[in-house]
């Protein structure tokens, strides 16, 4: 990166900064998570929930009965898309009972709490806040990474992690048009289309439910929002030698000035509009889909949360430092869909979430911000009921699982009823992390979460939630106090 | 993998093989299916934090406090025995000169007399209740702090709904409790749900104290500042202690750990 170009972000930065502040101190909390994480959902029901005055007892200021009034405002940034609230809202408490579409792109809300204080000489004291919620896919901020990289070291690691045994069986279309691709020929356009979608198409099926894997940037080629087609992203590595030469012409040439292009294009405007410029953070984790997958996923995923913190991180230390500096002071990470278990095993999810959060979280250390571990559920989907079976009493979950999901011989149709046993998480979540196994089928693995539909809710009333008010006590309770 | 676990399954509610709750039910059903709503307690020994200890601590030389037979609790025994005594001797003879004088006096007397048990025996028995009553609260105390220092969401469920029963005398805690209530029943981790509790249910009662106490200290400073001899002042304020727990109908104890607080 140029001086005069890192000179350039930073003063895009400070005037962002500059106009916060002008435009009337808005606290900025980010919403992030990989996809599936359920984004969409925690923001609809965190609104939901503060707007119609759901019971949130452990939010501090709902609780001594100080929130006067929750009103969405109009969005402030006339550039970037309002967060659709109330579609996503008819989505999950309406007659169909759907989960709402998921984040492909950035979006924003403005929610703003009129509450009361005491003041200093007694007294109440009416004060408001607005709370800019940023929603965007936690995909984009792995494009750190890439930032500090080249092109040939990107193709490089991009290929080696694409032959790696783990995941050979979901690239092996990708492997082969790779073997029969030059890099030193001329550049072409349908080659580099062609290679674009197969990679593309091998990231998103790595994604995909059966292996859940979560490292797979850049982000864009999961996430394209209105990239779509661009390109920015019409581009894919290619096997290059270490230190060989670029020749002007070829589709080398042409993939790394694409890659280049999608750094300061994509990547880096996104940090300096965006993330730069958040105060708060959650990032929700879906351990659940990694554990249905296997150890491999999780460590994965254990790495795709390390790169999350790395751009949480990168204000001080590294080089980047000089580029932008995030002013995050309070980062929680939360593991989603805590409902799909029974609360018993809550710790076990919680402790496993810590474990793989840990690497991160120490090397986060000193940086100045406040981390902590929560399992949550924004929108709770079942009720608790133990099963009497075979002499064995199970803790179980009682909720209507989604069509198509299956557990035990039993595929459901999306209507009925069900109770059901996920099975138990191990008392050490080590022991979930050990070995190199992914996509397992079910009878390999110790356990099997079944999503569930959205709960049958009362008209009006936001629907049940689990630890949302902690949550939401842990990120904006200091705020309202 | 561990072949000891029990392996995930699921039993669909309209199957006719398997028996929900109070529903109808076959005869051998498959599997039955309870609804959960309330925990049981466990007994966990989790560590305390710095102020909790203190409060223990100051509980136990106080209320909670196993008695030890010492020199002095000997010799105050004795002395009271005497003095019971000497009281006893003297009501004894009195009645006896009473009567030796006139019968309908010495009647009188007895009367008096036994209205003297019965109101001493009453006073006995609500002292020893309260003292009891006390024990069970500084217990109370000791779980909850326990259960909220390890986050016990089992045991805070079970304690907090103890807590809620100690108020249901009070019809003005009708809204807490039901508060309370609710966040027992919705899946709310041991230290937050006690946290609740303690802001819905005490939060209030603590303020009462505090004003009450407030009024009672005007009222002695100003009885202070215009008092001629330090005896009265003194008797003043054990009044003012009797009419503020009075009307609280809290403890000594209580009304201290409130002014603390």
């Amino acid at each position: 990166m140029s001086l005069f170009g890192d000179l350039v972000f930073e003063a895009g930065v400070v005037a962002r900064s500059l106009a916060d502040y002008v435009g009337g101190g808005a606290l900025r909390l980010g919403v992030t998570g990989l996809s599936r994480a359920g984004k969409t959902v925690f923001i609809t029901a965190l609104v939901d929930n503060l707007v119609n005055g759901g019971g949130l007892p452990v939010l501090r200021a709902a609780a001594e009965g100080r929130i006067a009034r929750v009103h969405l405002e109009p969005q402030p940034d006339d550039a970037v898309p309002r967060f659709p609230y109330e579609e996503h809202a008819a989505a999950i408490s309406g007659p169909e009972r759907r989960w709402p579409v998921s984040t492909r792109r950035v979006s924003q809300l403005r929610v703003t709490i009129e509450f009361e204080r005491v003041g200093a000489w007694g007294g109440a004291r009416a004060q408001s806040l607005n709370l800019d919620i940023v929603d965007y896919p936690g995909e984009w901020l792995l494009d750190l990474a890439l930032l500090e990289k080249s092109y040939g070291e990107w193709s490089r690691e991009t290929i080696a992690a694409a032959r790696a045994k783990s995941r050979a069986p979901v690239a092996s279309q990708w492997n082969g048009f790779l073997a029969g691709l030059d890099p030193a020929a001329p550049a072409e356009e349908a080659t580099a289309v062609k290679a674009a979608e197969l990679f593309a198409a091998y990231l998103r099926q790595a994604r995909d439910a059966t292996y859940a894997l979560s490292t797979l940037p850049p982000g864009r080629f999961l996430s394209p929002g209105d990239l779509e087609g661009s390109p920015a992203l019409t581009f894919a590595p290619l096997p290059l030698d270490d230190g060989a030469e670029i020749a002007p012409g070829s589709l080398a040439a042409m993939m790394a000035r694409r890659y280049e292009a999608y750094k300061t294009h994509v990547a880096r405007p996104f940090f300096r509009d965006h993330f730069a410029r958040l105060d708060r953070q959650i990032v929700l984790v879906d351990l659940l889909s990694a554990l249905n997958s296997g150890p491999a996923a999780l460590s994965d995923l254990e790495t795709a949360l390390d790169g999350v913190m790395h751009a949480f991180r990168a204000g001080r230390a590294s080089r980047l430092g000089a580029i932008f500096r995030p002013r995050i002071d309070r980062i929680l990470f939360a593991a989603t869909k805590a409902d799909h278990l029974h609360h018993a095993d809550h710790d076990r999810l919680e402790a496993a979430l810590k474990l793989m959060t840990s690497r991160a979280i120490a090397r986060a250390e000193g940086f100045g911000a406040t981390i902590d571990v929560v399992a949550l559920a924004a929108v709770r989907a079942t009720r608790e009921a133990e099963i009497r079976h075979g002499g064995e009493i199970l803790p179980a979950i009682v909720g209507t699982p989604e069509a198509g999901e299956r557990i035990d011989g039993q595929t459901f149709d999306g209507v009925a009823e069900a109770a059901v046993f996920p099975g138990r998480l191990p008392n050490d979540p080590a022991a979930a992390l050990a070995g190199e196994a992914l996509a397992l089928a079910e009878a390999d693995n110790d356990w099997r979460f079944v999503r569930f539909r959205p709960p049958v809710t009362a008209r009006g009333a936001p629907p049940p939630h689990i630890r949302l008010d902690r949550a939401l006590q842990f990120l904006i309770g200091d705020r309202l106090a | 993998m561990n072949d000891k676990s029990p392996r995930p399954r699921a039993f669909r509610l309209d199957d006719r093989r398997v028996a929900v709750d109070d529903g109808p039910s076959p005869l051998a059903p498959m599997a039955t299916i309870l609804s959960q709503r309330d925990r049981l307690p466990l007994d966990g020994d989790a560590p305390l934090d710095v102020v909790e200890r203190e409060v223990e601590a100051a509980q136990s030389a106080g209320v909670a406090k196993r008695r030890r037979l010492k020199l002095s609790t000997i010799a105050w025994a004795g002395l009271g025995g005497l003095v019971s005594l000497a009281v006893g001797l003297w009501v004894d003879s009195l009645i006896e000169a009473l009567f030796a004088r006139a019968a309908s006096l010495g009647a009188i007397a007895v009367a008096f007399a036994v209205l003297l048990v019965v109101g001493a025996l009453g006073l006995m028995i609500r002292e020893f209740v309260a003292v009891v009553r006390q024990r069970r609260i500084a217990e109370l105390h000791a779980a909850l702090a326990r259960a909220r220092a390890g986050d016990d969401r089992d045991a805070a469920r079970a304690l907090v709904a103890k807590l809620a029963a100690l108020y249901l005398h009070r019809p003005e805690t009708a809204r807490a409790r039901a508060e309370v209530e609710a966040a027992r029943r919705a899946v709310v981790d041991g230290r937050d749900l006690i946290d609740v509790a303690e802001r819905a249910l005490l939060k209030p009662i603590d303020k009462k104290v505090q004003a009450e106490i407030a009024i009672a200290a005007r009222r002695v400073s100003m009885v202070t500042a215009i008092s001629p001899r330090a005896i009265l002042d003194l008797l003043f304020v054990a009044a003012q202690v009797v009419l503020v727990e009075d009307r609280l109908g809290v403890t000594m104890t209580e009304i201290i750990k409130a002014g603390q607080s």
